[in-house]
């Protein structure tokens, strides 16, 4: 008891347990530019959608649920909550990884994402690097937790 | 000649077990040296980390409402706190709970039982930590 692994050891654990391999992300943000800004380091590793608005993004959801959503606080048309809380509804996606992204920094905004079921909350502006390690590290996580919470 | 008298770190515990939290704030305070504020839940947890900007966090994992690691992923998603130094100090053993702590972005992940004296080198360690040091942990879990 104790005392944590060494960080080799976590890392032999790491490259044994988790499969890199190329997903669908789904970005929900408004602003178009910054959106493919931050996708721009995703492309790499993953295949991105970019939508605007939250409708966007459930229609985008009826026909394939991907296997994580970065959605802007503040949409056109519904909060990135609502999304959130619808997509917690949905058969089979209540284990998606949720990233908020926002440029606002109260601390009651983050709490409010975080006990919707948020799993990340990063504050814009954001670069795209950080980005798609947030992005990277949510996945793997969810591979270490497939069927439990945040 | 005058010596400097030791820095005293200012340490947040977020713990939902009372006698724990009670029993490592004692601890810290004793065998640290260190201001100790506690908190019983993520969300009261993170108020407490704006209102006092504390030097070290040591959190819990299994909490209700903002459990552990969304607690370590508000602190590493806003530039303003992402170089906060973070145990997590959990009853979860599994060396993929390890695992999911660091990659949650945590400095260290302590188990409980723990010794007193591993938790107050393990701030000590967490405090010394260079922004760069932080980051290529973080990387070397996950950039595989």
């Amino acid at each position: 008891m104790g005392i944590q692994r060494d960080l080799g050891f976590l890392r032999r654990l790491a490259q044994r347990i988790f499969t890199p391999s190329r997903l669908r992300i789904l970005l929900v943000d408004p602003d178009r530019v910054d959106a493919r800004r931050l996708a721009s380091a995703l492309d790499r590793e993953h295949i991105t959608t970019i939508v605007s608005s939250a409708a966007e993004a459930f229609a985008t959801l009826q026909t394939r649920i991907p296997s994580l959503v970065a959605a802007e606080l503040s949409l056109p048309d519904a909060s990135g909550l609502t999304l959130l809380t619808a997509l917690r509804r949905h058969p089979g996606a209540q284990q998606i990884p949720f990233l908020i992204l926002s440029q606002r920094t109260s601390l009651q905004d983050k709490i409010a994402a975080f006990q919707a079921g948020a799993d990340d909350f990063l504050v814009k502006p954001v670069d795209p690097e950080v980005f798609a390690g947030h992005v990277r590290r949510l996945i793997y996580f969810r591979q270490l937790h497939p069927s439990s919470g945040s | 000649m005058k010596t400097e008298p030791p820095h005293t770190w200012r340490v947040l515990v977020v713990d939902d077990d009372p006698l724990l939290l009670a029993n490592v704030t004692e601890g810290l305070d004793i065998l640290g040296n260190f201001e100790v504020i506690a908190a019983s839940d993520g969300a009261t947890g993170l108020e407490r980390f704006f209102e006092a900007r504390p030097d070290c966090v040591v959190v819990d994992v299994r909490m209700p409402g903002v459990n552990g690691y969304q607690f370590v992923r508000a602190l590493r998603g806003d530039p303003a706190t992402v170089h906060t130094p973070v145990i997590i100090l959990s009853a979860l053993v599994q060396d993929r709970e390890q695992l999911a702590g660091l990659l949650s972005g945590a400095d260290a992940y302590l188990i409980k039982p723990v010794k007193l004296m591993d938790l107050v080198q393990a701030v000590e360690q967490a405090v010394k930590l260079t922004s760069d040091e932080r980051l290529r942990a973080l990387r070397d879990l996950s950039d595989l």
